[in-house]
């Protein structure tokens, strides 16, 4: 069963389209990345997932039943945006009021502060926390319950490589325990560290979306060179099966979509062309990421669901 | 319910402006049956004892608790949405019939605590000046006396429902206690200009216009004369302070349901 099912969501704000018909869903024990620039729309996203904003059309299945019934078995905990606290409570009794309200003890709260390393400053008011004391208080907060499934939204923001390191860990740490986790960044190297699965969103329309090892193009980028590099770059660029062809540093870079290497080599030969080097080139997130969301993405890249 | 209402007092009770709301409230009560309590103590003022001043100790304080009222409801709620708690409220699980039941319960309660002050602050006072012309009240006069504190009540409620409606509307908390004090102005503004077109009778059932009949003892005597003199009769008040609270607790909650959080 999915644990998210997100089918044709839209949320319009006058005329601007926030998010545009977004579809996709989510497996059980996936650690899901949910990339976007500022305003593609994924707080948005996420904001409906959790029920706090409407959509304008679509529909959202979380366990199968509706957020509101998910929220109300407490099925689904997280965060949105910066940390939601009150700040003239102290961490604890923070803590206090999102147990209570979860149907909780405040026997939940002292592992939860340990889990998140602020137990030693639980008596402080939150507004004395710094960012990164907040963000850790705020998933003190979603995890208070077990939820199955955690939404965190920026959940590394303001947050130093330690602490960041810190959270990485906790979150790998949940997903063993076969909880699905949600996370929205800007923190690409984070999400190639911890998830297994990635959606890249711009401009409100799903970019992109699988494995993350799909979406680096282990198996279609490539790096070629020849003896004359410029006849091999001409070469390559007039060939069928090519794209985004580029000379860089005496070698030649192309992604191949429907070709395969023997056919690209066979191709070279034909044409007098011996290369020295064929290797397969693994993109980086950020490079697919910046593939996703350049100027030209939203006509050229596919709506994956 | 019960515990939503529970986590409302605890958040209440934390919060350090609650209590210096309180402490000028009680400050300023305490100055008003002060006065009231010196001049009886034979500085030329009538005799302020029990039952004689229970007139003064039901209606004269309650503008001023009817006032700290709804700034503290205008802060509470207002807050919630300024730090986008009632945002993560609702992702911990609590439904946003929840919330606002739990806000709602709220007003009633602090109308009660402030108003309950007031009436424990002026009574202690009254009952520590033994003077009073009369020694018992009869049944009328008792009737007359619950009905003041009831309409008092309403009236704070009534007031208190304003400021949650505006709290949901600006969600900020300055501007919300501003516009919500600036309201009876308004209201009053727009009576008098009702009245300037001969609209006396119109202009006499607007929210704030009620909510001031209710806080005037005059309205709860028989036959009166003083007050707005448009009231046919007290019941006749008691359903528009009802229907005020009634129709704007709809419109609070309509307006909380429609906006994103």
């Amino acid at each position: 069963m999915n644990v998210l099912e997100v089918r044709g969501l839209t949320k319009r704000y006058g005329r601007n389209l926030a998010v545009n018909d977004l579809t996709f869903s989510l497996q059980q024990g996936q650690i899901f990345g949910f990339l976007g620039p500022n305003g593609s729309g994924k707080t948005t996203t996420l904001g409906m997932i959790f029920g706090v904003i409407h959509p304008t059309l679509g529909d959202i299945l979380l366990f199968g039943k509706t957020n509101r019934e998910a929220l109300a078995e407490r099925r689904l905990g997280g965060t949105l945006e910066q940390p939601n606290l009150y700040p003239y409570l102290t961490g604890r009794e923070n803590l206090h009021v999102a147990a209570a309200i979860k149907g909780l003890g405040d026997e939940y709260i002292e592992p939860a502060l340990r889990e998140v390393d602020l137990f030693e400053a639980a008596d402080q008011e939150a507004k004395t926390y710094s960012l990164g004391m907040k963000q850790r208080l705020a998933l003190a907060a979603a995890m208070l319950g077990d939820p199955e499934f955690l939404i965190l939204d920026e959940p590394t923001n303001g947050l130093d490589p330690e602490g960041m390191r810190e959270i990485r860990e906790l979150i790998l740490r949940l997903s063993q325990s076969g909880r699905t986790i949600l996370i929205s960044t800007h923190l690409l190297d984070e999400v190639e560290r911890m998830c297994t699965h990635v959606a890249i969103i711009n401009r409100g329309q799903l970019q992109r979306i699988g494995a993350v090892a799909e979406l680096t193009g282990s198996n279609s980028c490539f790096k070629l060179s020849a003896d004359n590099a410029l006849q091999l770059f001409e070469a390559v660029s007039q060939y069928e099966f090519a794209r985004n062809v580029r000379i860089k540093g005496g070698s030649v870079f192309l992604e191949l979509v429907g070709g395969t290497p023997a056919l690209l080599n066979r191709y070279l030969v034909a044409r007098g062309i011996f290369v020295d080097e064929l290797t397969n080139q693994r993109l980086t997130l950020e490079q697919a990421f910046f593939a996703a969301t350049g100027p030209e993405s939203i006509n050229t890249a596919g709506v994956a669901s | 319910m019960r515990n939503a209402l529970g986590l409302e007092w605890f958040k209440l009770r934390k919060r350090l402006a609650t209590w210096g709301i309180f402490l000028i409230f009680l400050t300023l009560t305490i100055f008003l049956f002060g006065s009231f309590f010196y001049s009886a103590r034979g500085h030329g003022g009538p005799y302020w004892g029990l039952p004689d001043a229970l007139p003064d100790i039901l209606t004269v304080g309650s503008p001023i608790a009817s006032i700290f009222t709804v700034v503290l409801v205008a802060l509470v709620v207002s807050s919630d949405f300024e730090w986008k708690t009632s945002r993560q409220n609702v992702m911990d699980g609590l439904s946003k019939d929840g919330w606002f039941i739990a806000k709602l319960l709220l007003l009633p309660a602090l109308c009660l605590g402030m108003y309950g002050t007031q009436l424990l602050l002026g009574g202690t006072l009254a009952f520590i000046d033994t003077h009073s012309a009369h020694r018992f009240v009869n049944f009328y006069q008792t009737s007359i006396y619950l009905a003041a504190g009831f309409g008092v009540l309403l009236a704070m409620c009534c007031y208190s429902v304003i400021a949650l409606l505006i709290s949901i509307w600006v969600r900020s908390s300055g501007p919300a206690i501003g516009l919500t004090l600036i309201y009876g102005v308004f209201d009053n503004l727009v009576a008098h200009t009702l009245q300037g077109f001969h609209l006396d009778a119109v202009a006499a059932w607007l929210p704030f216009q009620v909510h001031s009949a209710l806080l005037d003892f005059q309205q709860y005597l028989p036959h009166s004369t003083s007050g707005p003199g448009y009231h046919w009769n007290t019941l006749t008040l008691f359903l528009a302070g009802f229907g005020w609270t009634g129709a704007i607790i709809v419109a609070a909650h309509r307006l909380y349901f429609t906006r994103d959080l």
